[in-house]
């Protein structure tokens, strides 16, 4: 029993085995809709903000601003596009790997950093369905990792130091 | 008779997990229903992974191994050689 064994950890004894681990088809899956959840409120948000000014500027003659479905969708994809790019690179994870617990890292450990960030939130962006690969790949990785030499690994620690969780597990 | 107070309370820690204690006092319910949906997206990932490993007629996934779901070694480095 060496002295690491002795350090308090803020992660549950039962969930610390998988730590460090790649993580699943449902929980990349669960995270993936959090994040969709996320940039949709951001968007309606703006879209009620959008709304309101024009209330508050003419009263009398508003209207409902006109949502175009192309042009709403290139929105929401651009929003999702930065979103993820920042979230990745900045902290490795964004707002649903953050509730589920995961973290994107080099394949190798270590960060995804600024161009493999990009990359991938173009790539996820772009072939959203390229997630569900992690099902059937034995080392759980969606083609956007494959491609990209990237993995989501179990990490629940709040706010870690950017170290390779491989070295923790 | 003279006591090792650091291992008797290495042993207490161990025994009591103190971080369970201060998470069950002051965790949220928000927090608890955290834990618990990743807690079950856990083992629906394994369950997941089993099937489509029975499906596929492919061994079983083991943690640490060729195959499993550790990272890779860093290329020249590792026994686990796994190439992207």
């Amino acid at each position: 029993m060496d002295a690491h064994d002795h350090e308090l950890s803020a992660i549950p004894k039962g969930a610390r085995s998988f730590q460090g681990q790649r993580a699943g088809v449902v929980t990349r899956v669960l995270a993936a809709g959090i994040d969709v959840a996320v940039v949709a409120a951001v968007l309606v948000a703006v879209y009620l903000g959008w709304a309101g000014l024009l209330f508050m500027v003419d009263p009398r003659s508003f209207t409902f601003p006109d949502t175009k479905f192309i042009a709403s969708l290139l929105i929401a994809a651009a929003t999702m596009f930065v979103y993820l790019t920042i979230a990745w690179a900045v902290g490795g994870r964004t707002y649903g790997n953050l509730l589920m617990g995961l973290r994107v890292v080099g394949v190798y450990g270590g960060d995804v950093g600024w161009f493999r960030a990009v990359l991938r939130a173009a790539f996820y962006v772009g072939l959203p369905i390229g997630l569900l690969w992690v099902a059937i790949d034995p080392r759980q990785r969606s083609i956007q990792d494959r491609v990209l030499a990237t993995a989501v690994v179990y990490d629940w620690k709040p706010r870690v130091a950017r170290q390779s969780p491989h070295a923790d597990a | 008779a003279q006591m090792d107070l650091p291992v008797l309370v290495e042993g207490v820690l161990d025994e009591i997990d103190l971080p369970e204690i201060i998470r069950d006092s002051t965790g949220t319910m928000a927090s608890e229903t955290v834990r618990s949906v990743r807690i079950q997206s856990v083992s629906a990932d394994e369950s997941v992974a089993r099937l489509v490993d029975r499906l596929l007629r492919r061994r079983a996934r083991e943690a640490g191994q060729d195959g499993g779901a550790e990272l890779d070694s860093a290329p020249g480095s590792g026994t686990d050689g796994g190439g992207h």
